[in-house]
C-alpha cells in the first residue's frame, strides 16, 4: 500500500465508522460544542476583564505634591530619591500651571468654575507611575511612604485600595478560568473516550477479525483516533461559529451600552491566535481521549 | 510447524481447560483434533492462533516461541496462520470482496494487488461471481467458503479450522473438506477441530483426541 493509499484507507474507514454510529457522533459533537461554547464565553469575559483592568492598572499613579518654591536642583534631587525605590516606571513633573491645565481638562464642561483661580493656589506635583510588579505584590504602600518621607514633598496620594482590588479581581478571574476550563476540558476528555469506547464496542467483530488476520494495533487504532479528533474539531468549530453569532448579536451591542461606564471598554472577540490554540488543543484532547480508549480495549488484548 | 510442550490452560475459578498438552504437527500435515464438546478443542486452537496465552508450557509456531514473543510481534506471526470458524465470522455490512480483502489491506498491499489476489482465491473456491454479494445473502456453505478464502488469501503456512462444517449439511461438508485437502496438497499445514465422527472416519488423517482437557490419543 502506498502512503497515499494508506491515508485514503484510514480516512475512508474513519468515515465509515462515523457513519455507522452517526447518532452517537452527532450527540457527542453537540455536547462538545456546548462545552466549548461555555468555555469560550469564559475566554471572552476573561480577556476583556483582563484588558479593562489592565488599563485601569496602567492609570494608577502616585501623586507627590511638592513644597512651594522648590528649585530645579531640589527637584532633580527629589526625583533621584524617588528613583532609588525599586519598581518606578516613570516620573513626570507638573508645574503649578500644568496642574491648573490638568484640573481644567478633568472638569471638561464645568471648567468655568475655575475662572479667577490662579495657578498659585494649586501645588506643583510629580506623577509617579509604577511597574506592574509593584501592583502585583502590593509594595505600593512602601513606595508611597518612602516618597512621602523625602524632604520637599508635602503629601502623597495614590489609589492603594483600587490597586489592590484590581490585582485581587484579576487573580480571582484567573483562578475561576483555570477551574472552569480545567473542569470542561476534563469533561470533554471523558466524553470523547467514552464515545470512542462505544465506537470500538460496536465494531468489535471487525477488530477481532482484523487482529486475527494479523493487523497491528496501530493499524486498528488510527481510524478510532481520527474519529475522536474529528468529533472534537467539529464540535469546537461549531462552538466558535456559534460564539461569533452570539457575539455579533449581543456582546457587540453591549459595547455601546457600557461604553459610557467603562472608559475605552471594547468587548473584543477571541483573537485568531486563541482560536488556533483552541483548535490545536482540542484536536490533541480528542486524540488523547481516543488513545485512552483504544489502549484499554485494543492494545490490552492478547 | 506447530509444537506444544507441557501446555496448561487454566481459566478463573481454577477450572483447568487444558492439562499437560504436548503435541507436534509437522509441516504439510493434515490433522483432526477431536473429542466431545467441552474437551478443550477450541481452547487448544485459540492458543495456536495466539488468541490467548497459555498458563504454563511452551508453544512454538512456525519456529517462533509464542510464550516469549513480544506483543508487538504477534500480528506478524498471525499472518502465517489462517483461521476458519463454525460461525464464519464474516462482516455482514461488507461485500464478499471486502471481507476477503480485509486480510490483505491489513498487510498493507496495494489496491491493485488486493484485487488480483482476491479474484484468484474466489475463483479457486468457485465464488468469483459473488464478488459483490453481502454474506447474509449467501448460503451457509458459500459463507464458509468465503471465510476460508479470507483465511487463505495471504497464503499462510498454517490453516486452523474450528468445527468448520458444524453448520453445514453433508454435501457442503464434503465440498469444504475437499477444499481443505486441496490446500493441504499445496503445502499448507491443516488442523481441523471437529466432534463429527463421520468426518474423521471418511477422511483418513492423523487424529489427536482430547477429553477433559487431556490428550488421550495422538
Amino acid at each position: 500500500m502506498k502512503p497515499i493509499e494508506r491515508i485514503a484507507y484510514f480516512i475512508s474507514t474513519t468515515l465509515k465508522g462515523i457513519k455507522s454510529n452517526l447518532y452517537l457522533n452527532v450527540v457527542t459533537i453537540i455536547t462538545i460544542a456546548v462545552a466549548f461554547f461555555i468555555l469560550n464565553i469564559f475566554f471572552i469575559i476573561y480577556n476583556n476583564v483582563n484588558s479593562v483592568l489592565g488599563e485601569w492598572k496602567g492609570r494608577i499613579k502616585i501623586i507627590a505634591y511638592l513644597q512651594d518654591g522648590i528649585t530645579d536642583s531640589g527637584l532633580t534631587s527629589i526625583e533621584n530619591h524617588i528613583k532609588a525605590n525599586t519598581g518606578i516606571k516613570n516620573i513626570k513633573y507638573y508645574s503649578k500651571q500644568d496642574a491648573l491645565e490638568q484640573f481644567r481638562a478633568e472638569l471638561k464642561g464645568q471648567a468655568g468654575i475655575l475662572n479667577g483661580v490662579s495657578a498659585d493656589v494649586l501645588p506643583a506635583y510629580l506623577a509617579i507611575t509604577v511597574k506592574d510588579s509593584v501592583l502585583n505584590n502590593n509594595t505600593i504602600d512602601k513606595i508611597a511612604a518612602s516618597v512621602k518621607s523625602i524632604q520637599g514633598i508635602t503629601d502623597v496620594q495614590y489609589g492603594a485600595q483600587i490597586a489592590q482590588k484590581v490585582s485581587g479581581i484579576l487573580i480571582l478571574v484567573k483562578m475561576l478560568g483555570i477551574g472552569i476550563g480545567g473542569f470542561m476540558l476534563f469533561a470533554i476528555f471523558i466524553i470523547i473516550s467514552n464515545t470512542i469506547r462505544i465506537s470500538i464496542f460496536s465494531r468489535k467483530d471487525e477488530i477481532e477479525i482484523m487482529k486475527l488476520v494479523g493487523a497491528t494495533n496501530i493499524f486498528i487504532e488510527v481510524p478510532f483516533v481520527l474519529e475522536g479528533m474529528i468529533q472534537v474539531l467539529t464540535g469546537t468549530s461549531i462552538s466558535i461559529v456559534l460564539l461569533y453569532l452570539v457575539y455579533r448579536l449581543f456582546l457587540y451591542r453591549l459595547h455601546s451600552t457600557l461604553g459610557s461606564l467603562f472608559i475605552n471598554m471594547n468587548v473584543a472577540f477571541i483573537s485568531m491566535n486563541t482560536i488556533i490554540a483552541i483548535l490545536i488543543g482540542s484536536a490533541l484532547l480528542g486524540i488523547a481521549g481516543a488513545i485512552l480508549s483504544t489502549g484499554k480495549f485494543i492494545r490490552n488484548n492478547y | 510447524m506447530i509444537q506444544l510442550f507441557h501446555v496448561y490452560k487454566h481459566y478463573l475459578k481454577g477450572n483447568a481447560a487444558l492439562e499437560d498438552i504436548s503435541i507436534q504437527v509437522e509441516k504439510g500435515e493434515f490433522v483432526f483434533l477431536t473429542g466431545p464438546s467441552g474437551a478443550g478443542k477450541t481452547t487448544l486452537l485459540k492458543l495456536m492462533f495466539l488468541a490467548e496465552p497459555p498458563t504454563k508450557g511452551q508453544i512454538i509456531i512456525n519456529g517462533y516461541n509464542v510464550t516469549r514473543l513480544k506483543k508487538s510481534a504477534m500480528p506478524f506471526l498471525r499472518r502465517n496462520i489462517g483461521v476458519v470458524f463454525q460461525d464464519f465470522k464474516l462482516l455482514p455490512d461488507r461485500t464478499v470482496f471486502d471481507n476477503v480483502a480485509l486480510t490483505l489491506a491489513v498487510l498493507g498491499m496495494s489496491r491493485k494487488g488486493i484485487k488480483k489476489k482476491v479474484w484468484e482465491i474466489l475463483k479457486m473456491i468457485g465464488l468469483q461471481h459473488k464478488l459483490n454479494a453481502y454474506p447474509l445473502r449467501l448460503s451457509g456453505g458459500e459463507q464458509q467458503r468465503v471465510s476460508i478464502a479470507r483465511a487463505l488469501v495471504n497464503e499462510p503456512a498454517i490453516l486452523l479450522a474450528d468445527e468448520p462444517t458444524g453448520n453445514l449439511d453433508p454435501d457442503l461438508t464434503n465440498d469444504i473438506m475437499k477444499l481443505f485437502e486441496e490446500i493441504n496438497i499445496r503445502g499448507t499445514t491443516v488442523v481441523v477441530a471437529t466432534h463429527d465422527k463421520g468426518l474423521i472416519t471418511t477422511y483418513n488423517k492423523r487424529i489427536i483426541t482430547l477429553e477433559h482437557g487431556r490428550i488421550i490419543e495422538k
